[in-house]
């Protein structure tokens, strides 16, 4: 094997090797754990960073073995992959240093971090899938890996939405599966190649190609929570705040969101998935995805069921992004990946700061803990002006540039709901600024567990997390048009995807 | 020196307010915080005309620069803003919630000076969402009942306004194919990105109906804020018109009779509202509606003509300084009015400015609506005759507006006089009356037989004001805020119908 | 091969006996030690076995040196081989596991008669897998049955027993189907040898074989328990202690279906046609009517006997589906292995769970996630396998299963095996989640033996890492 087969393998194995060590360590080998955690996520780092390095330059990194005849499990980390596998392992990196802190003392531990770096491990694996058939052992990987996490609190509350989650996410996955296996019946295996490949078939599959593809979507659908498919996502926001923040930015919607890329891209390729006709149904079903999750979001009294319902409606930019035929538009939703995870892990870090600190879960009653908690507010406005779209931040590039694509390609109609979503943004986000600067604070919060002192609001291990993240949203919105920014790299790809 | 002058502009402001949070550093900070505008004040006054700092790697790539337009707006801006920074600081000494002020003062600041210096949209967009979301740190700052009903409604329309401004930016930038100013001045975008545009800019400036918050938050706000809210922030929405709408070479006719017709209806609504109020802040924000309406006359023309523009920018820009000057040393004096009560001195020191605004012979406000009338009379019919009349009547609106609040102030019982608030203010105001002339040779310089024509509506006004003391007429009293107040009640009734529906929907659902 | 070393077929069938009549003269309960290392030789010559075949293809011993028809001759070739793969390695794991569980006080007296039965049960499986002649499958069947009822009565309790007898009549009556098959088809054709039956079977039968041929398959289907002939299942393995109920679930069940897979492929392949559609059918029923019940039962090992009945009907929906290519051979022959191993596991993991908890109820099963951590973990790892998810064996059967149902455009087949899957996952994570609950106050939890958990864990992890090398095992197929 060459490195440049070995060093995919070992971005995955980074997370892997240490989480299954951590479910045999007993549980009070808290410094153990601590170590191998932080072991893996650093050393994945580095071995992305030179994955990061290689791709810039042209290298390619792959690995192929066969499962069965005709069946192989294909690893290949291009430039579409790192930006996935990227974002995922930078921000487990933090996952892990607030969850570390957040389970400070709680039951369990080794399980859930065990279970924890099998979910990141699922995500970068899905991440380098080179082909249908590895994208889908990752899919459900992660749905397996997840569920744990979810009901991690053993609460019959944690239960049912635990299982929702899983009835979703499994009902998606059979959809998949069938259209996996439909497309391998059609012409063999079907790897990832800029422009795709299914236009070779000729024009008397198209219209079973049609359906696979309503059948392929629906499958990353449901963890892309496109409405209708969305119901899971609310319910599993009983868990813990880290899980929470792995749902939401790091691992589970993101691949749904990153599926339909690939989908689109490297198995139809967008010129031809626009000779069918099928961007325009997916652009309406994101755009409306990003108006009704907006709409559900406003009603919401619990932080964390707003902040699901935001998650809706944001991570469907991505699949509009995709929707619109054109460069500008796909560069848009590819930076909007990684902008939307910075930003909703700040704020599931920031709630569950609150939560964790002053017991606080809801919006009522959040009223001046941004005296108590300046830091983490701070951080949680960042993040908020974020998602509404307001400039510097990362969520004003991602959506001018969608804005900019949805014009390019002659789709004035998304401006308008951009215009909506971000309506709808503000007004339920700028309420809990409201409460959190200006409202007096109350002579009691519902549940102090951890006193403040001097500047340090809260343990340090919950604090430093999303400040670095929230400093992240500045920095990527400010500084975007840098050679190593996020949207930097998204240009890189969409060139490569439109040079075909 | 160019480019590091431009970057001090910006970032002293920045630094200061960074230099406020941490408690070690804040003494020394609350010193220096009203001198915040100093490098933007030399930077009008001294950078040279080239100044342009390229900043490719930050946001969409950025460029800060100077033109004329912004070299004059930067000009009136930073002296403002310093005029009110050393009011604010005598003003607020006692005040308990000091830092914030200052805080979002300083945030406040760097947006609006910002504004001025960005050539480029995104900067721009971001320095103007900067300047208005901080602002609301102002207006809320008493945290009164009014305060947070101003701050709520000002907040919503800020947004409103804000996410038009974007969406119409989009449009612009695609059919300009660039983001930088440069890039806008030959393009002719769709009229639906021109209205977008101009809407989004119109909450700012005030436009009828979208001008519900103005007269709300700019009175709660403190006086040193109100000054700057209704002086120059303003004046970042008819700067972004100014920058972002074709103006001089394209035609919108649509668009442009609906600005004129809007500046038409802002100059006697702004009046005839503003007649019926007690506040003496309100009064002045009632005045500011009113006189944005003369600059949208402006604009609508050049949109209607372009071939008028090049005579029309200089008039729009002497009167945005003038009504900078005039209307922030109003406000300043209406707070020094309300610390120390109906005194001669304090009568006098409004006059100055009062007059200014009515455009009494040569007074700024004379010199800028000469030039502005200059500029619209070359409008085709029925714009040009209509306006010619209109116009002075407008004039006399305002010299009753302006006795209104003479008069008001002339009622408050008189208190301890304060020098640190008042010396500020009176210098202020001295300066105001000698600036606009500064400017003066670069518009048509009014004929001096237009003197008369400058008179009459000032004494026709004052005529007016005569008879209606001596007629001891009522004046009835419409709430601030005028239409916000039935779409309040509106909401509210839409609110307890939700009320109604929610249960039922639960019920359904279960 | 060198002469010097006997073929290691005949010593798959000798070797177990052996041990078998060991450990019966040691007396009840003993035996374990004995056992453990024989399996372990076992595995080795079975995979000795089976790399040779791959080298060299199918092979036939005679053993004694007299060939058919009047010798017993031993056919060893890929099918075989793997299926001699999976009993030795999975009977080996359970042996471990056993040894572990009947050394526990509580347990002791089911030990009994375990070990030699054991050791006749796979003598009679190895055997069966290595005949080539429909008579002498009939006395390995015959064999199979006997000790596998004398296995459900070992742990001597009232409801065993009345299960075991059960068992016995189904099993008695289908290999009395079966022999009479057989004689029906020695009377018509001459001969009872597989090899020389294939080519003398036309399309066009008398009447005599095609009764001849449904007597078979239908004694064979009872004794794979297929709907609706599952009735006998659930109470004699769900009854049994856990060691037997692996057994039975994982092996016994399978060699009945290697019987019918031979048969369909072999002599019986241009009748096929026509019953496939049957046994497909019923095999759809099955995973339908199995996983219902599985969804609907109280207690833990119930439903994993009622994933059994559910699983098995996987194995049937293969033969409408054989015409196509192999595609649906290996997709049977790759699930009655996923099936195998993760079905020991799971019934492994499912006595660790009752013993932990003392009680054999889903309810009693709160908080195990806490206690017994490993175990759950397995219980999960072979669900994977059963709900055919990847990477395992069991989702490359099913993979294989789909492209072959849709490669032959048969689209009921798909839509049976995708819910079949969400039917499976449905009861898989009616114990898991229930062990994430937060356990009352007043459970109490007994210690359990590491090994159990580990070798419960190590069939789980089998069964879905052989999900990687798929590959080797299509390959021996051949």
């Amino acid at each position: 094997m060459t490195v440049n087969e070995v060093l995919p393998l070992a971005v995955i194995a980074s997370s892997l090797l240490p989480g299954l060590i951590i479910f045999a360590l007993p549980e009070r080998r808290i410094g153990l754990r601590s170590a191998l955690n932080l072991l893996g996520a650093v050393s994945k780092l580095v071995f992305v960073g030179l994955l990061l390095a290689g791709v810039a330059a042209g290298e390619e990194y792959g690995f192929r073995h066969t499962v069965l005849p005709g069946v192989e499990l294909v690893f290949k980390a291009d430039a579409l992959a790192l930006l996935f596998v990227t974002l995922s392992t930078v921000l487990w990196l933090f996952t892990t240093v607030y969850a570390i802190g957040y389970l400070e003392g709680s039951p369990h531990r080794s399980r859930f971090f065990g279970f924890f770096s099998l979910c990141v491990t699922a995500t970068v694996g899905l991440a380098m899938a080179g082909n249908l058939f590895t994208f889908f052992v990752f899919y459900e990987l992660l749905t397996l890996s997840t569920f744990p996490l979810v009901v991690h609190r053993g609460t019959p509350q944690a239960m049912r939405g635990g299982m929702v989650y899983l009835a979703y996410t499994l009902a998606g996955g059979a959809l998949l599966l069938t259209g996996i296996v439909w497309l391998h019946g059609l012409m063999g295996q079907v790897d990832f190649v800029h422009g795709g490949s299914v236009a070779a078939l000729g024009p008397q599959a198209t219209a079973q190609l049609k359906v696979v593809f309503l059948l392929l979507i629906a499958g990353v659908g449901v963890k892309a929570a496109i409405v209708p498919l969305h119901g899971w996502l609310p319910q599993a926001m009983v868990a813990p705040a880290p899980v929470s923040a792995l749902l939401h930015a790091v691992a589970v919607v993101k691949a749904g969101a990153f599926g339909i890329v690939r989908i689109v891209y490297e198995v139809y390729g967008v010129e031809y998935a626009q000779s069918l006709g099928l961007l325009l149904p997916l652009a309406i079903a994101a755009a409306i995805t990003i108006v009704w999750g907006s709409v559900r979001a406003l009603f919401q009294d619990d932080l964390k069921k707003r902040l699901a319902y935001s998650t809706v409606s944001q991570v469907s930019y991505i699949a509009l992004g995709v929707a619109l035929f054109g460069p500008v538009g796909t560069i848009g939703g590819l930076a909007h990946l990684v902008h939307q995870g910075i930003m909703k892990i700040t704020l599931f870090f920031a709630a569950g700061n609150y939560a964790e600190t002053l017991g606080v879960h809801k919006v009522s009653e959040l009223d001046g803990a941004g005296r108590r908690m300046p830091l983490t507010s701070a951080a949680f406005s960042i993040a908020a002006f974020g998602m509404i779209g307001v400039a510097p931040t990362a969520g004003y590039v991602s959506k001018w540039y969608l804005g900019e694509g949805a014009l390019a390609a002659g789709m004035d109609w998304v401006v308008a709901v951009l215009w909506t979503s971000s309506l709808l943004n503000a007004a339920y986000f700028l309420p809990i600024l409201y409460r959190l600067w200006f409202r007096p604070r109350p002579a009691a919060w519902p549940h102090e567990h951890i006193p403040a002192r001097g500047w340090r609001e809260t343990g340090w291990l919950l604090l430093a997390p999303p400040l670095i993240t929230a400093a992240a949203v500045l920095i990527t919105g400010l500084f975007a048009e840098t050679s190593w920014s996020p949207l930097a790299w998204a240009k890189l790809i969409a060139a490569r995807e439109y040079l075909q | 020196m160019n480019a590091a002058s431009l970057t001090a502009s910006l970032l002293l402001p920045l630094a200061l307010l960074l230099a406020l949070l941490p408690p070690a550093t804040r003494r020394i900070a609350l010193v220096l915080a009203p001198l915040a505008p100093l490098p933007a004040l030399w930077t009008a006054s001294l950078a040279s005309a080239d100044a342009v700092l390229d900043l490719p790697w930050l946001l969409l790539g950025s460029r800060l620069g100077l033109d004329d337009t912004g070299r004059l707006f930067l000009l009136f801006t930073a002296l403002t803003w310093l005029a009110a920074g050393l009011y604010a600081r005598a003003y607020l000494a006692r005040d308990a919630r000091r830092t914030a002020f200052w805080a979002f003062f300083l945030a406040t600041q760097a947006g609006n000076l910002g504004v001025c210096l960005a050539l480029d949209l995104a900067s721009f967009y971001t320095l103007y969402a900067l300047m208005t979301f901080a602002a609301y740190g102002l207006v809320v700052h008493t945290r009164s009942a009014e305060a947070w009903r101003a701050g709520r409604i000002y907040l919503v329309m800020a947004v409103l306004g804000e996410l038009t401004l974007v969406a119409g930016l989009m449009m612009t930038a695609h059919a300009a194919g660039g983001l930088m100013i440069a890039d806008l001045q030959a393009a002719s975008p769709p009229p639906v990105a021109v209205a977008l545009v101009a809407a989004g800019l119109g909450v700012k400036v005030g436009l009828p109906l979208l001008h519900l918050w103005l007269p709300l938050a700019h009175p709660v706000a403190p006086v040193p804020a109100s000054a700057v809210l209704s002086g120059v922030m303003l004046k970042a929405g008819l700067l972004g018109w100014l920058r972002l709408l074709p103006l001089g070479h394209a035609v919108y006719p649509e668009i442009g009779a609906t600005l004129l017709l809007l500046g038409l209806i802002a100059m006697f609504y702004g009046v005839a509202v503003g007649l019926a109020q007690r506040d003496l802040k309100v009064v002045l924000a009632y005045s500011s509606v009113s006189q944005m309406g003369f600059m949208t006359l402006g604009v609508g023309a050049g949109l209607s003509a372009p071939g008028l523009w090049p005579v029309l920018l200089p008039a729009v820009g002497l009167y945005a300084l003038h009504h900078a000057l005039a209307k922030s040393a109003l406000f300043l004096g209406a707070g020094v009015a309300l610390k120390v009560g109906g005194r001669a001195w304090v009568l006098a020191g409004l006059a100055l400015p009062a007059l200014a605004l009515a455009g009494a012979p040569l007074t700024g406000g004379w010199l800028a609506k000469a030039a502005l009338k200059g500029g619209l009379a070359g409008l085709p019919a029925p714009w040009g005759g209509l306006l010619g009349i209109l116009l002075p009547l407008a004039a006399v609106g305002t010299t009753l507006l302006m006795t209104r609040l003479l008069w008001l102030v002339h009622r408050l019982p008189a208190k301890e006089p304060v020098a640190s608030l008042a010396l500020p203010w009176l210098a202020w105001t001295l300066l105001g009356l000698v600036l606009p002339w500064g400017y003066a040779q670069r518009v048509t310089f009014p004929e001096w037989a237009g003197l008369a024509a400058a008179t009459w509506p000032v004494l026709l006004g004052l005529l007016f004001a005569w008879l209606a003391w001596r007629g001891r007429l009522q004046v009835p009293v419409i709430p601030p805020g005028d239409l916000v107040v039935p779409l309040e009640h509106l909401l509210k009734i839409l609110k307890r119908r939700q009320r109604d529906i929610l249960p039922i929907e639960q019920r359904l659902r279960s | 091969m060198t002469e010097a070393w006997p073929d290691p077929a005949a010593w798959l069938i000798l070797l177990p006996l052996a041990w078998a009549t060991l450990a019966f003269l040691a007396g009840p309960g003993r035996g374990g030690r004995l056992a453990i290392p024989a399996l372990a030789a076992q595995c080795a010559l079975a995979l000795w076995l089976a790399v040779s075949l791959a080298e060299s293809g199918a092979r036939l011993h005679p053993v004694g040196g007299w060939g058919a028809p009047l010798g017993i001759d031993l056919l060893a070739d890929g099918l075989s081989a793997v299926m001699l793969l999976l009993t030795q390695a999975v009977a080996l794991a359970l042996a471990v596991y056993a040894q572990a569980y009947f050394a526990d006080a509580h347990h002791r007296h089911e030990a009994t008669w375990f070990w030699p039965l054991t050791g006749f049960l796979i003598a009679a499986m190895n055997a069966l897998f290595l005949s080539a002649d429909l008579f002498n499958l009939y006395v390995t069947l015959e064999l199979l049955g006997l000790a596998a009822v004398g296995l459900v009565a070992v742990g001597g309790g009232t409801a065993q027993i009345a299960a075991a007898l059960r068992y016995l009549l189904v099993s008695l009556i289908a290999s009395g189907a079966y022999l009479m098959g057989v004689a029906l088809i020695y009377g018509t054709y001459g001969t009872a040898a597989i090899a020389s039956l294939a080519p003398l079977i036309d399309p066009t039968p008398p009447l005599a074989t095609w009764l001849a041929a449904g007597l078979m398959v239908v004694g064979l289907m009872a004794k794979t328990a297929l709907f609706p002939f599952h009735f006998w299942l659930p109470p004699a393995h769900g009854g049994a202690p856990a060691p037997v109920s692996a057994l039975l679930s994982a092996l016994v069940v399978k060699a009945s279906f290697y019987l019918v897979l031979r048969l369909a492929l072999g002599p019986f392949a241009p009748l096929a046609e026509m019953a496939a559609w049957l046994a497909g059918g019923l095999g759809a029923a099955a995973i339908l009517w199995g996983s219902w019940q599985a969804l609907r039962t109280r207690h833990i090992k119930r439903l994993v006997a009622w994933s059994t009945v559910a699983q098995l009907g996987y194995l049937f929906l293969i033969f409408p589906l054989l015409a196509a290519d192999g595609l649906a051979m290996q997709a049977g022959v790759m699930q009655a292995v996923a099936h195998g191993l993760a079905k020991a596991a799971l019934f492994a993991a499912a006595g660790v769970l009752m013993r932990a908890t003392g009680r054999d109820t889903l309810d009693g099963l709160a908080g195990v996630a806490g206690r017994v951590p490993l175990t759950l973990f397995a219980f999960g790892l072979a669900g994977v396998t059963i709900m055919g998810l990847p990477p395992s064996a069991g989702f490359l059967a099913k993979w294989l299963l789909i492209d072959a149902a849709l490669a032959s455009g048969q689209w009921g087949w798909v839509v049976v095996i995708i819910a079949g899957g969400l039917l499976a996952a449905g009861y898989i994570f009616r114990v898991l989640r229930r062990a994430f609950l937060v356990a009352p106050e007043d459970s109490r939890f007994h210690p359990v033996p590491r090994r159990l958990e580990w070798t419960a864990f190590a069939l789980a992890v089998a069964s879905v890492l052989l999900g990687l090398r798929g590959a080797e095992l299509v390959a021996l197929l051949g």
